[in-house]
């Protein structure tokens, strides 16, 4: 017992230098954006010591972010973001009509690679899977497919920000991007059943059941998805 | 269309919309005309004695939606892939694509009779990655088998086989 709370304390001591949850809106989306949303929601949720951030509009490098809120080491971080069209980049607002999105060098680190990087960003692993990103995030889970959110009642944005209240401390708890995932993949499977628990279908709790379904049928990591690409390879060679 | 696509097998629902006929009345009279077709009943409706003695003479095979979606798609690969039938190539594809079709819209009519309980269709919204539609539209999609609609049912069937592994009632 005694071990676990110092290990909790020693955890939380060296994670306050490291750990950010970044929120990237993207105007584009109007009131319909996801992102905006869930900040909004999360606000309260999450404890003090979790730093985050609104990315609003375009600056000029992570570092900047990363030394404005005090981060010294390689860090462990949340994304909430869109993808670019391309599905290369991450989208962010542009200032004076440039740099609308942003690549691998954007997110570099002067202390180094990023510890862990969990994204909430449709197609997440496409584009963390280039080799350039790999460089900057080896570690990461993501998503292999779009997301779709509800919009028209709040009780679907606060059960989406449950959610992700959820996955960020996953993120602060899992040292290891394996046990990450396993966790993310469990919290969308109590999300598929109290979607259907508390709401029931006539007020949409079915559909929302269905968006976390494909949350957790697309939720995967730089292991997982790589594993995937190599079976999928072999296979192609094989014809 | 039977006689059209000579299909190997004819999948059916217990209630087809039809107030005195059942899908196992279908099944009898195309079993009747054709023979060696393989007669599948696939339904989340309970069986009366009858339905189930009638059944049995045909020789029909019951699937229920509540868990046999995998097997009845098992079953048809099975049958596509020559072992009982040697159709002629080109209606042989057609007639997986029509039974896969049946399936489908088998599947989709009890998805939209869900959706359906919606209070107000034309108000609640999906957003994804920027393009947004509402349930109505969702339930056009299923209906009309489009792409969204197909993707729909099939996060459906999923949601319900997860909430089945986890011990749940879906």
């Amino acid at each position: 017992m005694i071990k676990r709370i110092l290990g909790a304390v020693r955890q939380s001591y060296r994670l306050r230098r490291r750990f950010l949850v970044l929120f990237i809106p993207f105007d584009g989306y109007g009131e319909y954006d996801a992102v905006a949303s869930v900040e909004r929601l999360t606000r309260r949720l999450f404890p003090i010591y979790f730093k985050r951030r609104r990315l609003a509009r375009y600056v000029r490098s992570f570092s900047e972010v990363a030394s404005e809120r005090g981060l010294s080491a390689p860090t462990r971080l949340v994304l909430f973001a869109h993808p670019c069209r391309a599905h290369t980049r991450i989208a962010i607002n542009p200032i004076n009509d440039l740099e609308s999105s942003l690549g691998p060098d954007w997110w570099t680190h002067p202390a180094g690679e990023h510890e862990i990087l969990t994204a909430h960003v449709c197609n997440g692993a496409r584009i963390l899977n280039r080799p350039s990103y790999g460089r900057v995030f080896p570690r990461w889970v993501s998503y292999s497919e779009k997301l779709d959110f509800f919009v028209g009642d709040p009780r679907f944005a606060e059960q989406w920000a449950r959610v992700s209240e959820r996955i960020v401390k996953a993120t602060w708890d899992c040292d290891d991007v394996s046990r990450l995932l396993q966790r993310v993949r469990t919290i969308y499977e109590e999300a598929v059943a109290e979607a259907r628990d508390s709401i029931s279908f006539e007020e949409d709790g079915g559909v929302l059941a269905l968006h976390f379904t494909r949350c957790y049928r697309s939720v995967t990591s730089s292991e997982a998805y790589n594993g995937l690409q190599a079976e999928h390879e072999i296979a192609v060679e094989g014809l | 269309m039977v006689k059209q696509t000579s299909p190997a097998s004819l999948v059916c629902d217990l209630k087809i919309g039809e107030p005195d006929r059942t899908g196992i009345d279908v099944l009898a009279e195309v079993g009747r005309i054709f023979p060696k077709v393989h007669l599948k009943l696939f339904t989340s409706y309970a069986l009366s004695a009858d339905e189930e003695a009638r059944l049995n003479h045909l020789g029909a095979e019951l699937y229920r939606k509540s868990d046999g979606v995998e097997e009845l798609f098992r079953d048809l690969h099975d049958l596509q892939s020559g072992a009982q039938f040697s159709l002629p190539e080109s209606s042989g594809e057609n007639a997986e694509l029509l039974r896969m079709r049946e399936v489908a819209e088998l599947l989709a009519t009890d998805f939209v009779a869900q959706l359906r309980q919606v209070k107000d269709p034309t108000k609640l919204f999906i957003v994804s990655e920027g393009t947004r539609f509402s349930i109505a539209e969702l339930i056009a999609d299923v209906e009309g088998l489009t792409d969204r609609g197909i993707e729909y049912i099939r996060l459906w069937t999923e949601s319900r086989a997860l909430l089945r592994r986890m011990g749940r009632d879906p």
